[in-house]
């Protein structure tokens, strides 16, 4: 069998400059599985709890109606070993279709168009609704099944704490994702609950890309060919790390590490779908040395394949110290990329938090900052949706008005997606720019 | 050192947007290639002397992975230049740093007779005190094997060893009070503001917030009359 993944650790410079202060170096450390079929891939049979909000708000704009269209949709495509449960929650929570009966598609047809009718009030009692899929996914939990929550709501639920709790005390052997209708949902919530769980986080502006949606959820599902991946790093004695970020899909920070005396750090990465890249990037600080080659780290990925057990594969990474100059002008092209792509995701996060701490003034000169960036790395699609947000800071000076809450959600999606995916473009900026 | 353009701000060596503004730094390392390279030589290739009493993790170093330290023939670890600046060896044509980040400047007008001291007020034992000294205060954890006493001794606060046995220096000199990383592993952090760069020192005011490890500090200051 060819090798199931490839594991990487990428530094942003090869050479590093002997002086005596300490020097930054980012490394990417990047996990990529092997293509679908032959690559020792088999889809995995799903095991789901789809869970609907029926709360009030989702009679406008016509988002309930997309909701059932979608999970109709699901509940033909799905194969004879999936399971699926869909749940209806608003005040109470309803279990609408258990998972065995997902294949009489006539009862599952009329529960969804049922849904209106359940007695079950009108607010956002998301816990319930969650505790509930959660329940019915239990009942088929296997190893060898893909064990996912899908969770949708526009609103604002009551109780959140009983959310995160839910998603930490299940991420074992659950998975969360969690997609926002409309602009009245918590997004940090729903961020949360998917990142601590290695599921995922949509936006969705439209009620009309709610399908869409739907439907890359379950490619990306049915694609996962590498499972629990788990980045294992032993840093040599006197590097730091300064910052981690989750670098690929989607760029979220993941928090300094708090390093033991054992130089240990341990990133999970969750599942990997086939051909699509799990990267954490760390900016590390060097210590000053004197020119000659040095180990800075080791790393190891261990992941599961799906009957075939655990694997690990190990990457020591050293660099040089060097006084020339014009050696550690050379960057990778690659890895400085998506260096700019989490810079440009910090700096929007930035520019929220200032802005929410009134300091319009910092918040602006971020957001240009990170326009800037945007257009360095000629992202059309990014330099727009960050020019729509700065144009609102000017304006109202606040992301509390609908529009403004809008075009914030919006430029977050743009930039915490990495961009670049595509595997024959990340080959050709793996090569180191000279 | 890398200045930024915009906004002035020191960032380490290699780094790509400035911590202050988000600038790009396209200078970082490589813009000063044009600088004539040959200038270079005196700056750190000083042979790792005895070990400097400022690296506190030094040895553990023996407890490390096997193999660990180098790749090529090298030193198990250059020490840090920290605690005393090496201001000969300073690279040419670099700017030496001010002491403090931009961030927030202007220390509170300190009282000229003043006692101070830390508290915990979270992440430990809360409301503990250390009575600050006239000069060095070291923070750290208390272990005779690695000769390390530190005044401010948050052993007990620490279960989970987060601090390093030598952290940080708290030097108190002309009615000022600083806080220098003295190359810590978890850094050290005033007012939640960027990570203290080792071997910096950083004025403080009274009601500042370090944090080392898990552990919450504040800075009490009272004037004596």
């Amino acid at each position: 069998m060819a090798e199931p993944i490839s594991f990487e650790a990428l530094p942003s410079r090869q050479y590093v400059l002997s002086s005596a202060e300490n020097f930054v170096l980012y490394v990417l450390f990047e996990a990529v599985a092997q293509g679908g079929l032959g690559g020792g891939g088999r889809r995995l049979p799903l095991n789901l709890g789809v869970v609907i909000d029926r709360s009030g708000s989702m009679y406008d704009e016509r988002r309930l109606e997309f909701v059932v269209e979608a999970v109709k949709f699901l509940a033909e495509s799905v194969a004879p070993e999936d399971r699926v449960a869909i749940v209806a929650f608003a005040d109470r929570a309803k279990v609408i279709v258990g998972p065995d009966e997902i294949h009489d598609r006539a009862a599952v047809r009329r529960a969804l168009d049922d849904v209106d009718l359940l007695e079950i009030g009108g607010g956002t009692q998301m816990a319930l609704g969650m505790r509930a899929a959660i329940d019915e996914v239990k009942k088929n939990l296997a190893p060898d099944r893909l064990n996912r929550v899908l969770v949708l709501t526009d609103g604002q639920t009551y109780e959140e704490t009983a959310c995160i709790e839910l998603a930490n005390q299940n991420r074992d052997q659950i998975s969360f994702s969690a997609m926002g209708v409309g602009v009245e949902f918590n997004e940090k919530l729903l961020m949360r609950i998917a990142q601590d769980s290695h599921g995922k986080y949509h936006f969705i502006g439209n009620s009309a890309e709610i399908p869409g949606i739907f439907d890359d959820e379950l490619q990306g599902l049915r694609a996962v060919t590498v499972r629990n991946g788990r980045i294992d790093i032993t840093l040599s004695q006197g590097v730091q790390v300064r910052e981690a970020f989750r670098a690929s899909p989607e760029i979220y920070a993941l928090g300094t590490p708090l390093v033991g005396e054992d130089r240990h750090v341990s990133y999970e990465i969750g599942d990997l779908e086939a051909g699509v890249p799990g990267s954490v990037m760390l900016t590390l600080v060097l210590p000053p040395r004197k020119a000659g080659m040095v180990r800075i780290l080791q790393s190891s990925f261990h992941y599961e394949i799906p009957g075939a057990g655990q694997h690990e594969a190990k990457v020591d990474l050293a660099v040089e110290y060097t006084l020339d100059r014009t050696l550690t002008g050379k960057v990778n092209g690659r890895v400085m990329n998506l260096v700019d792509q989490v810079s440009i995701a910090k700096m929007q996060a930035r520019a929220e938090e200032e802005l929410k701490a009134g300091n319009v003034e910092r918040a602006t000169r971020l957001l240009g900052n990170a326009i800037q960036g945007t257009q360095r790395l000629g992202n059309i699609k990014a330099t727009q949706a960050l020019t729509g947000l700065m144009d609102q800071v000017k304006k109202t000076q606040t992301f509390e008005t609908k529009a403004a809450k809008t075009t914030l959600l919006q430029a977050q999606a743009v930039v915490r997606k990495t961009q670049m995916l595509d595997p024959e473009a990340l080959k050709e900026f793996g090569k180191p720019s000279e | 050192m890398t200045k930024c353009g915009e906004c002035g701000y020191e960032n380490i060596d290699g780094l790509d947007y400035c911590d202050g503004c988000g600038a790009k730094l396209e200078a970082s390392a490589s813009a000063a290639a044009a600088a004539p390279p040959a200038v270079e030589p005196s700056a750190p290739p000083e042979p790792p002397a005895a070990p400097s009493p400022s690296e506190p993790e030094a040895p553990a170093a023996m407890m490390d992975a096997p193999g660990e330290p180098a790749v090529a023939a090298e030193p198990a670890l250059a020490p840090e230049p920290v605690v005393s600046p090496p201001a000969s060896d300073a690279p040419t044509g670099e700017i030496k740093p001010p002491p403090a980040p931009p961030a927030e400047p202007v220390a509170a007008a300190m009282p000229s007779h003043f006692k101070s001291k830390l508290s915990v007020v979270r992440g430990g034992r809360k409301g503990q005190e250390f009575p600050l000294e006239d000069g060095n205060n070291l923070v750290g954890r208390w272990d005779p094997e690695t000769g390390a006493f530190p005044e401010v001794d948050l052993d007990q606060d620490d279960p989970e060893a987060k601090i390093s046995r030598k952290h940080a220096l708290i030097r108190i000199e002309n009615a000022k009070i600083t806080v220098e990383d003295i190359g810590s592993l978890n850094g050290t952090y005033v007012n939640r503001q960027p990570r203290l760069q080792p071997g910096n020192p950083v004025e403080l005011k009274a009601g500042d917030e370090i944090i080392i490890g898990k552990t919450f500090l504040k800075l009490v200051v009272e004037p004596i009359s």
